[in-house]
């Protein structure tokens, strides 16, 4: 009987050892209202709030110290504020809306840990410190009390309930540096409830941290610039169609009527993209990855264009266009007329000198390049490094201090290393 | 998939241990046997088993699961029981039609494998081939599919796709010559990077074109 | 677990057949690696082949690579249950050694178990102009438990269930580098083995090692970040010497 039970045993373990592959899903546990207006958080509430806070309480989960930053997304005369708080663990963040159902200042909504599934929902509301009591707060003067925010949230039961209090402790970190999220605002992978490379998750790249974006950028056969990174139509970016090939292959009204992308949005075009980011977003930096092979010039007109609309409305935005392979570079010496056309290099320093690129972005796995940095600098170039997702290596780097911005799949880690810098 | 492969791998255990038991020394003794290289053809219908995923712009659509599969072989047969080889073929996957902006629009997908395959009978020492454990066979495949698939809508798009993929088969071979044999085998592909999985099953004949 | 009553029905199928057994000690040696059987005191097994491992989804994108590696095992008998175990495996920019012990028993002429440990060591030098100026190395652990099993005197069938415990990781690129020690990298891993003749006197193995890990050494340029455990299976072709 012991043996038998051992080879039920052994038949177990092998079925649960080869056929238990996990699933990993992360749904969003809270529904945003995505009203506009700002209710109570008037633009200097707003703006006090934005700084370095201590965390007590959390269970540890949300580390000793948490930035919170303000974004937008703009709908013609609507805007919908959201606070963004960056955990630093785990490429943590909370994203809080505005609850303008009820009369004090309280923010809503749910937080995540990008690296796995971690999620929960959120509520906080903004109170002031004096002497270690917490008091409620109408805004704006404080009158040397120190602001703080005092809620709750929950690891995904559905009962927020566990406490948690963040007491402002410093403004920003105020140096220029891009937190540039990859593929629009994340990988599909991450679970973020949206695809990669799509105008609904350009809408809420602020929210997961990033100042600017990276986009994916080929031709459809009839040579339409579309966003999309793989080189094949493959079912880790589209759902499954029984189709095949590359982006290329199709027209882009084919590709209209037959793929849809994981979260079920269409593939967009640049165009779109580029009028999302300057018409909706607060963002301020958009790298073009020329993953296309062909002529530069439908791109580079694009790139003129949406500059140009950013300029005339006031918009701090600058669109580059990205060099990762001799074949772009190609195509950009191509072009007939290069003014007006930023150019960010991923090849060496030499060829970025050669064709004057205003940024340079080697991989971070060279290292950390002190020398050539200095020199890129000292010639008045930027330098950001690509795709810098390992957490542990991502603190190294920020804490060298010497990079103008970091592309990252985890946006929200790079925005807390950045803004919690003393 | 690894939930019938594991279940594939105890029933393997089972036929040997209720036919044969036991030669006390290693079986590897004496001189050597005569070495087969087998060809195999095979044809037979097959299914679908997984979903297709029409695009939800599609109207008035209508899937079609059946399809037809045909298979080559080569097969090394050593002295031994495990057998290895080469195998490719065509098999055609599914096909689905609708209508798009008024227009008809359909898609056709098919396979073709390559695969290095690894096959055992079920029992090898005890009887002749008049055993039925010793007819039986397990096969398991490893491998690439070349994934063909044609968009007709605003014209014709063809393309194609390779896969990583498994197959795992099991079969009966009835002997009719000293060189020829005919087959009934069950299959299943599974090509994994683009999630499909088909079954289909097969007549074939086996010819020993080679002995040393 | 909706297919318990097959596994239950194999079971019994099985256990008449376990019930007649010889004296332990009686029990031959065949060639095998991975079927838990000790070699004799002082002798020595060896076997030389390939391992496939795709590379997870989740990491390589729409990439599917499957490097090979090298796959050396070496083992000796200590005393009549007691052997050593050792295995490198290499891709040459990366490689493997480990170094461990088994100590197995047979429960009757078809049923073997063992229990044993291994400490492993990896290394990775990765230079590529313009790509890649990295390397890494790390240790891990992986406490271990076998089952073999003779269903016919040529098969031998071998179910080895592991964990995977990572000691220590350490990767540099450039001059700047990060260590991890303890345990956030851990998994498990479950390998089925068939062993057996192949042709003339040549004995050949056949597995799939399924690793549920967060980290798996033949990767460690791609970095990894996720946290959770990802799927990598494992072919192994071994030709026993």
């Amino acid at each position: 009987m012991t043996r038998a039970f051992c080879y039920a045993l052994v038949g177990l373990l092998t079925s649960w050892a080869v056929g238990c592959r996990p699933v990993y899903e992360a749904p969003i546990p809270y529904d945003s209202s995505n009203k506009p207006g700002t209710g109570l958080f008037r633009p200097a509430i707003r703006r006090s709030l934005d700084g370095v806070y201590a965390v007590s309480g959390g269970g540890g989960q949300f580390g000793r110290e948490v930035s919170l930053k303000w974004s937008y997304v703009h709908d013609g005369t609507d805007t919908v504020h959201a606070a963004t708080i960056l955990t630093g663990v785990d490429a943590g963040f909370f994203n809080l809306e505005i609850n303008q159902s009820v009369d004090s200042l309280r923010l809503s909504g749910f937080w995540r840990t990008l690296v796995n599934q971690g999620t929960g929902q959120a509520a906080l509301t903004v109170v002031r410190k004096r002497r270690g009591q917490l008091l409620p707060y109408q805004g704006p003067t404080l009158a040397g009390d120190t602001l703080a925010l005092r809620g709750t949230f929950d690891t995904g039961t559905g009962s927020a309930t566990q406490p948690i209090t963040l007491t402002y402790l410093r403004p920003l970190n105020p140096k220029p540096f891009e937190v540039i999220a990859h593929r629009g605002g994340g990988r599909t992978a991450d679970l973020l409830g949206v695809s990669e490379n799509t105008l609904a998750i350009l809408r809420r790249a602020a929210r997961f941290g990033a100042t600017g974006v990276e986009i994916d950028v080929r031709y459809t056969k009839d040579s339409i610039p579309v966003l999309y990174h793989d080189n094949r139509l493959n079912q880790r970016l589209v759902q499954k169609n029984g189709l095949s090939g590359g982006i290329s292959d199709y027209t882009f009204e084919q590709l209209q009527n037959s793929f849809r992308l994981q979260y079920g949005e269409q593939i967009p075009t640049l165009e779109q993209a580029l009028l999302t980011i300057v018409d909706n977003t607060d963002l301020r930096f958009v790298w073009i990855d020329a993953k296309f092979s062909g002529p530069m010039n439908r791109v580079q007109a694009l790139q003129q264009r949406f500059n140009e609309r950013a300029r005339q409305r006031g918009r701090q935005l600058q669109i580059v266009i990205g060099l990762p392979s001799a074949d772009a570079v190609d195509a950009y010496r191509a072009l007939p007329n290069k003014a007006n056309t930023p150019v960010l290099c991923e090849l060496n320093p030499a060829l970025v000198r050669e064709l004057d690129a205003s940024i340079w972005a080697p991989r971070w796995t060279l290292g950390p390049q002190t020398e050539e940095v200095k020199a890129m600098q000292a010639e008045g170039r930027r330098v950001f490094v690509w795709t810098l997702d390992d957490l542990r290596f991502l603190e190294k780097f920020s804490e060298q201090g010497n990079l103008n911005g970091i592309l990252s799949n985890y946006a929200p880690a790079v925005a807390y290393y950045y803004y919690t810098t003393h | 998939m690894k939930t019938i492969l594991s279940l594939l791998s105890l029933l393997l255990l089972l036929p040997p241990c209720r036919a044969q038991f036991s030669p006390a020394t290693d079986t590897t003794g004496g001189k050597r046997g005569a070495y087969h290289l087998v060809l195999t053809a095979g044809a037979g219908p097959s299914r679908y088993g997984t979903a297709i995923g029409i695009p939800p712009a599609w109207q008035r659509t209508e899937g079609n699961y059946a399809g037809t599969s045909f298979t080559i072989r080569a097969m090394w047969h050593p002295d031994h029981r495990f057998r290895t080889g080469l195998e490719t073929g065509l098999t055609s996957f599914y096909s689905y039609k609708g209508t798009v902006d008024g227009e008809v629009a359909s898609v056709k997908v098919s396979a073709i494998p390559i695969l290095l395959i690894y096959q055992m009978p079920l029992a090898w020492y005890k009887g002749s081939e008049r055993s039925f454990w010793r007819r039986m066979a397990v096969t398991v495949g490893t491998g690439a599919y070349l994934i063909r698939s044609q968009l007709s809508n605003k014209g014709i798009v063809n393309s194609q796709e390779i896969s990583a993929g498994w197959l795992a088969a099991t079969s009966y071979t009835q002997p009719l010559s000293n060189s020829l044999r005919l087959a009934v085998e069950a299959r299943w592909l599974n090509p994994t990077a683009t999630q499909e999985s088909d079954f289909s099953l097969q007549a074939q004949v086996l010819w020993r074109i080679f002995s040393w | 677990m909706r297919y318990l009553p097959i596994y239950l029905f194999i079971a019994a199928q099985l256990l008449p057949k376990l019930v007649a057994q010889a004296p332990p000690d009686s029990v031959e040696q065949r060639p095998g690696i991975y079927f838990p059987q000790a070699p004799q005191p002082g002798h020595w097994r060896r076997s030389l082949g390939l391992t496939f491992s795709p590379a997870p989804p989740e990491l390589t994108e729409e990439l599917r690579i499957s490097i090979p590696a090298v796959d050396f095992n070496l083992q000796r008998g200590l005393s009549r249950h007691l052997y050593l175990v050792g295995r490198l495996q290499t891709q040459f920019v990366q490689s493997s050694g480990t170094l461990g012990f088994r100590y197995a028993r047979p429960l009757s002429e078809r049923v073997f178990v063992s229990i044993g440990d291994d400490m492993n060591g990896w290394f990775g030098i990765l230079k590529i102009k313009d790509v890649f100026n990295s390397q890494a190395f790390g240790f891990k652990n992986f406490p271990n438990v076998s089952v073999g099993f003779r269903p016919s005197p040529d098969l031998q069938f071998t179910l080895k269930a592991e964990a995977i415990l990572t000691l220590y990781y350490q990767s540099a690129v450039g001059g700047l580098s990060v260590s991890q020690r303890g345990q956030s990298q851990n998994g498990y891993a479950m390998t089925v083995v068939l062993e057996q003749p192949y042709y003339h006197k040549r004995h050949m193995l056949i597995g799939l090692r399924t690793a549920y890990t967060r980290f798996n050494w033949q990767f460690w340029p791609l970095y990894s970040t996720f946290d959770k455990h990802l799927f990598y299976p494992e072919i192994l072709l071994h030709f026993i010497l």
